[in-house]
């Protein structure tokens, strides 16, 4: 039960990721794609309907994880304390840029909430990729199961690490290139003309910065935290993760090439697939690694509520998620092929 | 635990839910408006409702992004600010809160962009069909969230294991809490009245500076009516199921809203005073003698329970502001039934529209509703204390045990900043959109697609 409550939110944080990965994705890009009031009006138009739902996911997996392991939720919310504030700020913003931009013609309040667009779209993607760094390096656990992190301490790995440090800055300036490049698939499938041609532009350059990291990461997190690579010796499948993830990547690089824009668009998001279930693999059992003593790691197995909970979850858990799939097909249908902009001008 | 961390963590919880709920307050109550607007229109063909819809619905959608993003700050409140609270309960109200998300706000925000934007490119049917999960979707939301609510106040159906976590051993228990009846019905009825006085209020303005006529009445007329109904049925029934269940299941909590300090026979209701916590009588007392046991025990002389019967430290920590809260919002909700029961009556002699005191009357009474509830969470979170979960759990054992006061500071500073701004914006934008107004007959509608 635990471990299938393990996978539930590993599919749950994957689909906010992929989902709402590629609306963070077009704020980062938003400046270079888009540079008239009208092109960026047309930008907006693809994500502006969808965005909300997207996010419910993150909502969906906070849920789940409160619910299902009240112990890590209960840890990692209050450890990260000042990151996950920052990080409600900036979805704040960042919510309020996209619907509120249109209610009022003036360009200075355009320019204004554009650029709130983007630094909130870039500080996210940068937070999301710095908290699976911390996932991956692990944090100060204590005995009683909790921990608080600064936000930096001497940007050094070790016992007493901050929220950012090398690692995890590394792995959240990743986190901003492949969403961009995500993002950029999106908006060269949904629009046409030069907003595409741009987009399309930025996702070739995107992908070689990719391969640079993908190379690179897999060998600084084992420096990092070597029980990251336990699992793999454990299980041989896991090889097969890390060769799928190459093969998405090599399936990326050409699609992108050939400009098929719905296969690009899908490879992006199975690499971005790949990745979190390379996270998963290697981190399992544990949802939190402790530097401290590992004997303090928060497992699925000492986090997770009582087995009654789990089990009725699962039963309304499936209807919901079965409900949930058809909104979100309903809505994507309801708003599918390429936007365009209405000709009656803006606003109200 | 540090007082002053308790403290502040109260103070920035109690702020961003304040916050937070000025906004659902109102989606709730206006989503059933607009599906009793959409039903009319569809049914009698009247394009009239329609086109006074529109504004209701662009109302909404300001009103509901502002409700979103300041709701997705609560999910995470409980984990960074009472992450020992969640320790221990998530294994109950982590379930009511996860099925929130996964019922209630997913059909709501699919639904809403076909709502906003469907309008020109589907059947009317399926338009008012969107219109309907809204409803649906808001007000399940406000069911899980009282259910969460209900068990704090009201625990059920969970078991503590040896490290204090609560587990949860039946959902239909959890979900079924008799507390959760009146509490449903009564808040929600209670968002039908903000919204009734809004759109009253903006009806009234209209009618006020001769504008938009046509629609104008059929806001003042039909949010009168609901109006008129929900104000007497918050009052009785709702209102005393609220306080009959209060008195039974939490006795310290009503002898603090009532101000009674001493076990009495035939307790007066009353009206006005201030609890003075050193000598523990009422200075200044305006009362109704012996009306309190009459409406708590149903006898003259029915005995009701003094503050001074229970220990002291179960005390709720500031016995005046509960007080207080509750006699602000009785006042409010007796003076409500008042206003909407003489407009229904000018409505009904066909007087309504050309008497512009109650015009003014209804135009300038739209916040109070807003101050009403607010004082209503007062009394029920606030007369709470000194207990996170009734009877079970102390508020002082729910914090982040490695959060220090600097940091939530530092937290509650930045919230309260950035919902100054927000409020602000909020404001100018609903004037903005007041002063634009319902399309006229036979104008154009302009509604683009941009995420309005
Ligand atoms: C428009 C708003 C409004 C109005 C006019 C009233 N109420 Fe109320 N009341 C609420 C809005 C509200 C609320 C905000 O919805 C509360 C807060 C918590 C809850 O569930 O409902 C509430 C709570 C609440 C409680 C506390 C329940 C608890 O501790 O859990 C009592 C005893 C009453 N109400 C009683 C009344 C009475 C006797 C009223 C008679 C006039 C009245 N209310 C008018
Ligand atoms: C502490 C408690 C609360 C939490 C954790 C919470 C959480 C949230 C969240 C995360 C959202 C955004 C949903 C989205 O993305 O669509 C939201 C919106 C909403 N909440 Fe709350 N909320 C709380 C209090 C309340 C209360 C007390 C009610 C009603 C009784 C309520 C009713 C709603 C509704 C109807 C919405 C939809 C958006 C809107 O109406 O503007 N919430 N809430
Ligand atoms: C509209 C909805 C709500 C409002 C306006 C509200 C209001 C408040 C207020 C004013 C306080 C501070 C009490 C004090 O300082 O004495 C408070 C505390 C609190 N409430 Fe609520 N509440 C709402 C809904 C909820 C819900 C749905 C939950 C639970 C799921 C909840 C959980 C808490 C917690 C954990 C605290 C902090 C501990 C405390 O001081 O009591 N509240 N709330």
């Amino acid at each position: 039960m635990e471990i299938f409550w393990f996978i539930v939110l590993g599919v749950l944080l994957t689909l906010f990721i992929v989902l709402d990965g590629f609306d963070f994705g077009t704020g980062i890009i938003y400046h270079f794609i888009a540079k008239t009031n009208d092109e960026r009006r047309t930008v907006l138009n693809a994500i502006g309907p969808i965005w909300d739902g997207n996010e419910v996911w993150l909502i969906i997996a906070g849920g789940a994880l409160f619910f299902a392991f009240p112990t890590a939720y209960a840890s990692i919310f209050s450890g990260y304390y000042l990151a996950l504030i920052l990080l409600l700020w900036m979805l704040m913003f960042r919510g309020l840029s996209m619907e509120l931009r249109s209610q009022i013609s003036n360009p200075l309040w355009h320019s204004f909430w554009d650029a709130m667009l983007t630094i909130g779209s870039v500080a996210l993607a940068l937070l999301l990729g710095v908290a699976l760094g911390n996932i991956l390096r692990g944090v100060p656990l204590d005995a009683d199961g909790f921990f608080f992190l600064p936000f930096w301490t001497n940007f050094k790995t070790g016992v007493y690490p901050g929220i950012l440090d090398w690692f995890t800055v590394l792995i959240g300036v990743f986190s901003v290139v492949i969403l961009a490049v995500h993002g950029a698939n999106f908006i060269a499938l949904k629009t046409v003309g030069i907003i595409q041609v741009r987009a399309r532009k930025i996702a070739r350059k995107g992908i070689w910065i990719v391969i640079l990291f993908a190379l690179f990461i897999p060998i600084a997190s084992y420096m990092v935290q070597p029980i990251l690579l336990e699992n793999y010796k454990l299980y041989w499948g896991g090889i097969v993760l890390l060769v799928l993830s190459f093969l998405s990547l090599l399936g990326l690089i050409i699609t992108r090439y050939k400009d098929n824009d719905l296969y690009a668009f899908v490879s992006s998001a199975f690499f971005i697939v790949l990745l979190m279930l390379n996270v998963a693999f290697s981190v399992f059992p544990n949802m939190m690694i402790a530097t401290t003593n590992p004997s303090y790691n928060l497992t699925i197995y000492n986090t997770a509520t009582s087995e009654y909970a789990l089990r009725t979850g699962l039963v309304w858990y499936s209807v919901g998620a079965f409900f949930a799939l058809c909104y979100t097909l309903f809505m994507y249908r309801s708003f599918k092929g390429k936007v365009s902009l209405p000709k009656e001008g803006e606003g109200y | 635990m540090n007082e002053s961390i308790i403290l502040l963590d109260r103070l920035h919880f109690a702020f961003n839910v304040i916050f937070h709920y000025l906004f659902p307050q109102l989606t709730m109550g206006l989503a059933f408006i607009i599906v009793v607007f959409k039903s009319i229109a569809l049914y009698t063909k009247n394009e009239a409702y329609n086109r006074a819809v529109r504004f209701l619905i662009r109302l909404f959608a300001v009103n509901f992004v502002f409700g979103v993003v300041t709701g997705i700050p609560m999910e995470f409140v409980f984990g960074t600010n009472w992450a020992e609270f969640s320790r221990r309960t998530g294994g109950v109200i982590g379930n009511t809160l996860a099925m929130e998300g996964l019922f209630a706000f997913l059909l709501e925000s699919a639904f809403l962009g076909i709502l906003i934007f469907g309008e020109k490119r589907l059947a009317p049917v399926v338009h008012w069909f969107a219109a309907l999960m809204v409803f649906i979707g808001t007000w399940l939301s406000g069911f899980f969230i009282l259910a969460t609510n209900a068990w704090m106040q009201h625990p059920v159906a969970y078991s503590i294991d040896g490290t204090g976590r609560f587990s949860i051993t039946s959902l239909p228990e959890m979900l079924t809490n008799p507390w959760l009846f009146w509490q449903y019905l009564h808040n929600m009825n209670a968002t039908l009245i903000t919204a009734s006085f809004v759109v009253a209020s903006i009806g009234a303005f209209y009618l006020l500076s001769n504008k938009h006529i046509e629609s104008a009445r059929l806001y003042v007329r039909n949010a009168v009516i609901i109006a008129a109904v929900a104000t007497v049925l918050q009052i009785f029934p709702f209102g005393d199921g609220e306080a009959r269940q209060v008195f039974k299941h939490q006795p310290i909590k009503a002898a603090a809203m009532e101000g009674i300090f001493h076990t009495q026979k035939g307790a007066p209701f009353v009206l006005f005073g201030q609890p003075n916590m050193d000598t523990l009588t009422l200075d200044n007392p305006i009362v109704i003698p012996y009306a309190d046991s009459l409406l708590v025990t149903g006898k003259m002389d029915g005995e009701i329970k003094g503050l001074s019967a229970f220990p002291k430290e179960d005390w709720p920590d500031s016995v005046p502001l509960v007080f207080y809260a509750f006699h602000a919002m009785v006042i409010l909700g007796s003076l409500f039934a008042l206003i909407m029961l003489t407009a229904l009556f000018l409505l009904w002699r066909k007087k309504l529209f050309p008497s512009r005191w109650m015009l003014w009357t209804l135009m300038l009474s739209a916040p109070l509703p807003y101050l009403a509830t607010i004082s209503g969470w007062i009394t029920t979170e606030t007369g709470r204390q000194p207990w996170l979960v009734y009877g079970l759990m102390r508020t002082a054992e729910g914090a982040s045990p490695h959060v220090s006061s600097g940091n939530i500071l530092f937290t509650l500073l930045g919230f309260t900043f950035i919902y100054l701004l927000m409020g602000i914006l909020f404001v100018t934008l609903v004037i903005r959109l007041i002063t634009i107004g319902p399309p006229q007959e036979s104008e154009p509608i302009k509604l683009t697609q941009e995420g309005e």
